[in-house]
């Protein structure tokens, strides 16, 4: 059995084992972040996969692992660890992002803006896909992980999400623009999502297969130029459909097929994610101190 | 179509302008510390709007309905609020006449808004109905 498929196995395992409920902090999307915040106190630990199947280059599976905790309602903060493994090639570790939102707004909105700032240490050779800014495409893969992962990156990372939650559909805009503090200039980009959890309302027995633990949805992201060229061409777009199962109380299991859009888009990735949440992590530290 | 913009001088100021509208943000929720008065969630339900006082419960006094609300406070709420509703730490105790006193579409809108300078999260990513139920559930409490 190969070491992707194996990997699934366990995080399926995982999920089928835990069983506990699903808390607000829970996103469905894997690009597109939505206005809802970590609950405070609340720890999240979710590993992600990014599995890529270029046609020029070789396929390749990424992973990111993020730690993201509530701070208090309005401020979440969030680190995350990547990594990725090319098929004949190496494994590599590519770096570290550290992300903040705020929302800056008290109560629910008919939109509600959120503030994203972030920083990445990241080099050449991520394959995550975390975001899709300026002119990224599907060439930006092709070189071995000695070479790529040679360019580091030090980027600020700017987003302005926009969510809404009304009858049940949550829709998510988000404006991004990215800075890598070398001399380069700034690159945009954009993720949009919307998703429905399949039953709206709850039933009173303890269930695992009901409609109401799954939600559907899509996200559409892509580069939009940059700063001396703003632009839909040229850029890679990628439509991913996505299905979220809240297994439990604190896991949520998602997976996300994304088919580009463009000719500097890849053809096909493949994203599966689960999470973990550990509810008021902050009242467990509290009591190993006591 | 492409649109050019020249100069690093308005790249820079981009750069600033971005990281000042952000430190506005933390600055302007940092500095909205409430006043005494406004501390107590009998404060809070009073923002309530006019519109929200007038809302009905669809599902009042449906046993099914305030059982899976149940199901669904032991899921989102217990951890603050106690298995029991009774308060946590800072959390309200549910029991009390303030809460079970409040018109159902005031605590609808109080979940649906939550209080996020005090830690309360605001569940509105989960469906109106989802949100009916822990209210019918919270009723039963009395």
């Amino acid at each position: 059995m190969g070491k992707p498929r194996r990997i699934a196995l366990f995080l399926l395992a995982l999920g089928a084992f835990c069983s506990r409920g699903l808390h607000a902090g829970d996103d469905l999307y894997f690009v597109t972040y939505s206005h809802n915040m970590e609950e405070r106190g609340n720890l999240e630990i979710s590993p992600n996969l990014v599995l890529g199947v270029p046609r020029t280059s070789n396929r390749f599976l990424a992973n990111w692992t993020e730690l993201e905790y509530g701070v208090n309602g309005w401020w979440t903060t969030e680190l995350y660890v990547e990594g990725q493994k090319t098929l004949h090639d190496s494994a590599v570790f590519t770096g570290f992002r550290w992300e903040n939102r705020f929302r800056p707004l008290e109560g629910e909105h008919w939109i509600n803006p959120v503030i994203y700032v972030e920083f990445e240490d990241i080099s050449d050779a991520d394959k995550t896909m975390k975001e899709v800014v300026g002119f990224d495409s599907k060439d930006d893969f092709i070189g071995s992980n000695s070479e790529l992962r040679a360019v580091r990156n030090h980027e600020v990372e700017t987003k302005l999400i926009l969510g809404s939650n009304h009858k049940g559909w949550n829709v998510s805009e988000n404006f991004i623009a990215e800075k890598n503090l070398a001399n380069a200039p700034w690159e945009f980009g954009y993720a949009v999502g919307a998703s429905r959890p399949l039953k709206l309302a709850a039933i009173s027995e303890s269930c695992r297969w009901c409609g109401e633990n799954f939600l559907a949805g899509v996200e559409f992201y892509g580069g939009l130029g940059t700063w001396n060229a703003a632009t839909l061409q040229g850029t890679s777009h990628y439509a991913a459909p996505i299905l979220a199962w809240r297994v439990g109380n604190s896991v949520t299991l998602r997976i996300s097929p994304a088919f580009g859009l463009s000719r500097n888009s890849l053809p096909f990735l493949a994203r599966i994610g689960v999470s973990y949440e550990i509810p008021r992590f902050d009242r467990q530290i509290r009591r190993w101190f006591r | 179509m492409i649109w050019h913009f020249d100069g690093r001088r308005t790249a820079t100021a981009s750069i600033i302008a971005a990281w000042a509208l952000c430190l506005m943000a933390v600055w302007a929720a940092a500095a909205r510390k409430p006043g005494k008065q406004e501390e107590g969630p009998a404060a809070q339900l009073s923002k309530a709007p006019r519109w929200a006082r007038s809302l009905g419960n669809p599902y009042q006094g449906q046993a099914e309905a305030a059982a899976a609300g149940k199901k669904l406070f032991q899921q989102h709420c217990a951890e603050c609020h106690g298995p029991d509703g009774r308060g946590l730490e800072h959390a309200a105790n549910l029991h009390s006449p303030l809460i079970q006193n409040a018109p159902a579409g005031v605590l609808f809108w109080a979940l649906r808004n939550g209080r996020l300078r005090k830690g309360m999260p605001s569940w509105s990513a989960l469906p109106d109905q989802q949100l009916w139920q822990m209210v019918t559930y919270v009723k039963t409490l009395k």
